[in-house]
């Protein structure tokens, strides 16, 4: 085979995966657009009637609501708890570095059906309410991926001498956190926040087999309207689609901006 | 001026269960620049973090000024440190960098803007305030870290091999500024270092430390002149260390006037040796070979064996027809120069 031809295979290889995985997404949107669109190519016309209905359908909004809220509370508990010791043991102890990447990956490895086994069995005596307990598991599961952005934010500057430089210059470690550590690690915050959240706001495992009809988020309701409303469930998709694409869009930005090569500057005499 | 502005009493030190300080003892003279000298892994930086208050777990006393500081944190003890890395805040201007410690102790802003301006002018950077710490040369951003120490008018500047990070030719020409400095604003600094001829240099006392022990404390002239032990005479200089058979072996029976002890360490300066010997002074000749040698500029440096097979080294000016290496030559070397290691007697 000659380089073009293999190229020209790859090439074909590469639209060919492009067009399965891309097909029924596209489709699922023209659908949530669509009239009706039964025994034809093409649907018979184009509204924004479904799209009316579910966001005035206030099924619709309270999952929103629930969703955005245990999005939005998983990621304040997962920041209070993580950007702390990540901090400490970036700047204090990096020998604990090696430990805290062995536990970061234990979410991998336990299924969600067991973890909420274990969860309900030791909690179920309790008078804690299982929402807590749903938002302190997804925090943990979302570990890996906070644990890995945050960490990266501390490589390439001296931090240690940071904050300890702060505090030699009279301020209270709290502040010296907040004024140094933070604004230069900034970045990789953000970065751990979105993926905590999209993963929170997301969640469907967990939530469904530990709260379920209780407590319906918007992933548990997307299910639900799947079995009874085609044309509403794909609305529904294409908004979740467009609001992942969104986040992805901003986390590329960030990244981008943020770990372009550092541009260092041209010693140049001064006097 | 007191006696012991900085006293060190009886410290020790243990990091995760070693012993890395024993038991040390030093005083450092206010108004005075003390360099803190050893080789790496000898504890400097470990008692330099201890007194600026970075590791409060230390046994012994530490006296600023006749205050007990130990048990203070480090934000509460009045002194500056300048780091090995600079410590530049990277969000922060230059400006804002040098003003960080004036704003934590809220002082007014006309007050603090007139301050940081003064450093900023006396470091050279003025025209550089609004830039940010990435923007800026090595030896620039050290003159920021040493300018936001000194702005804070603190009881005792602490700075951790703040020369090490740069080239040659700006570490020579920033050692004299901030020698400058210190003498200017009357500015007690401490100066850790592992550059001998930077300690050298700049210090009014010089410490050396090795095992996390004080070997010696003294002027520049005297650490290098009269090394106090075996340590010092192999640490200082590029000495010719003999043991005293080996000096009787050159032919020298006596050093200053006393008799060559064989069980004694001796040293002779590879400057010190003559090419012609003295009218007024004792001297010794030395007969052999010139093995190697090379040109430094001023100087020329010669390998020497002797007749007997001791190697030695030589330092001439640079002022004469450099020594044949082809036959023997004979050196002289007076005999009162020649130091016994561990003797007091200057």
């Amino acid at each position: 085979m000659t380089p073009k031809t293999s190229r020209r295979v790859a090439q074909a290889i590469i639209t060919f995966l492009f067009i399965y995985l891309a097909t029924p997404i596209v489709v699922t949107i023209i659908y949530s657009f669509s009239t009706t669109w039964v025994k034809s190519i093409v649907p018979s016309g184009l509204t924004l009637k479904w799209y009316g209905q579910l966001v005035t359908n206030p099924e619709f909004t309270t999952a929103l609501v629930r969703s955005l809220g245990l999005g939005l509370l998983t990621t304040v508990i997962a920041m209070i708890c993580f950007l702390p010791v990540v901090f400490y043991a970036n700047v204090y102890s990096p020998s604990v570095k090696s430990h805290l990447r062995f536990i970061t990956v234990l979410p991998f490895t336990i299924p969600g059906i067991i973890l909420v086994t274990g969860l309900i069995q030791l909690y179920a005596n309790l008078p804690i309410p299982k929402i807590l307990i749903l938002v302190l598991a997804i925090s943990l599961l979302s570990l890996p991926m906070t644990y890995q952005a945050l960490d990266n934010a501390f490589i390439g500057r001296d931090f240690r001498a940071m904050f300890e430089q702060a505090l030699v210059l009279g301020d209270k470690p709290f502040t010296a956190f907040v004024k140094i550590i933070i604004p230069n690690i900034r970045a990789g915050i953000l970065v751990a926040m979105l993926l905590t959240f999209t993963s929170a706001f997301g969640e469907y495992v967990l939530t469904n087999l530990l709260l379920g009809g209780n407590f319906e988020t918007l992933k548990i309701y997307m299910f639900r309207l799947m079995q009874s409303n085609g044309q509403a469930s794909s609305v529904l998709t294409t908004i979740y689609f467009l609001f992942l694409a969104l986040i992805s869009l901003i986390l590329i930005i960030i990244m981008q901006r943020y770990s372009a090569p550092h541009k260092s500057p041209k010693e140049v005499p001064d006097h | 001026m007191p006696e012991a502005f900085l006293q060190i009493e009886d410290l020790g030190i243990n990091l995760s269960g070693n012993s890395i300080i024993n038991q040390m003892n030093f005083t450092i003279k206010k108004n005075t620049l003390t360099t803190f000298l050893g080789p790496s892994g000898s504890g400097k930086t470990t008692v330099l973090r201890a007194i600026a208050g970075l590791n409060t777990q230390v046994a012994g006393a530490i006296r600023l000024d006749g205050e007990e500081i130990h048990a203070l944190p480090a934000n509460q003890r009045n002194i500056g440190m300048v780091f090995q890395s600079y410590a530049l805040f990277p969000n922060m201007t230059i400006f804002d960098n040098v003003a960080y410690g004036l704003r934590v102790q809220k002082k007014p802003a006309a007050e603090i803007e007139q301050a940081v301006m003064e450093m900023l002018e006396t470091v050279s950077l003025a025209k550089k305030k609004d830039a940010y710490p990435d923007q800026l040369s090595g030896g620039q951003k050290q003159r920021v870290a040493i300018a936001r120490a000194m702005v804070l008018q603190p009881k005792l500047l602490l700075l951790d091999e703040p020369l090490s990070a740069l080239d040659a030719k700006i570490r020579v020409k920033l050692r004299e500024q901030i020698r400058k400095y210190q003498q200017k604003l009357g500015i007690t600094m401490l100066f850790v270092t592992h550059d001998q001829a930077e300690a050298m240099a700049i210090s009014d006392d010089i410490i050396v430390m090795n095992d996390g022990q004080v070997q010696q404390q003294g002027s520049p002239m005297d650490i290098y002149a009269n090394p106090a032990n075996l340590f010092m005479a192999q640490f200082i200089g590029n000495h010719n260390l003999l043991t005293g058979a080996e000096l009787r072996q050159l032919g020298f029976q006596s050093a200053r006037g006393t008799a060559v002890d064989d069980t004694a360490h001796y040293i002779i300066r590879p400057e010190l040796f003559c090419p012609t010997a003295s009218t007024t002074e004792k001297s010794c000749p030395i007969t052999g070979k010139i093995t190697s040698r090379a040109v430094l500029g001023d100087r020329i440096q010669y390998r020497f064996k002797s007749v007997a097979g001791l190697k030695l080294k030589v330092e001439l000016l640079n002022q004469e027809e450099p020594l044949p290496m082809d036959r023997d030559v004979t050196l002289y070397v007076q005999e009162r120069t020649i130091q016994k290691v561990g003797a007091t007697n200057a």
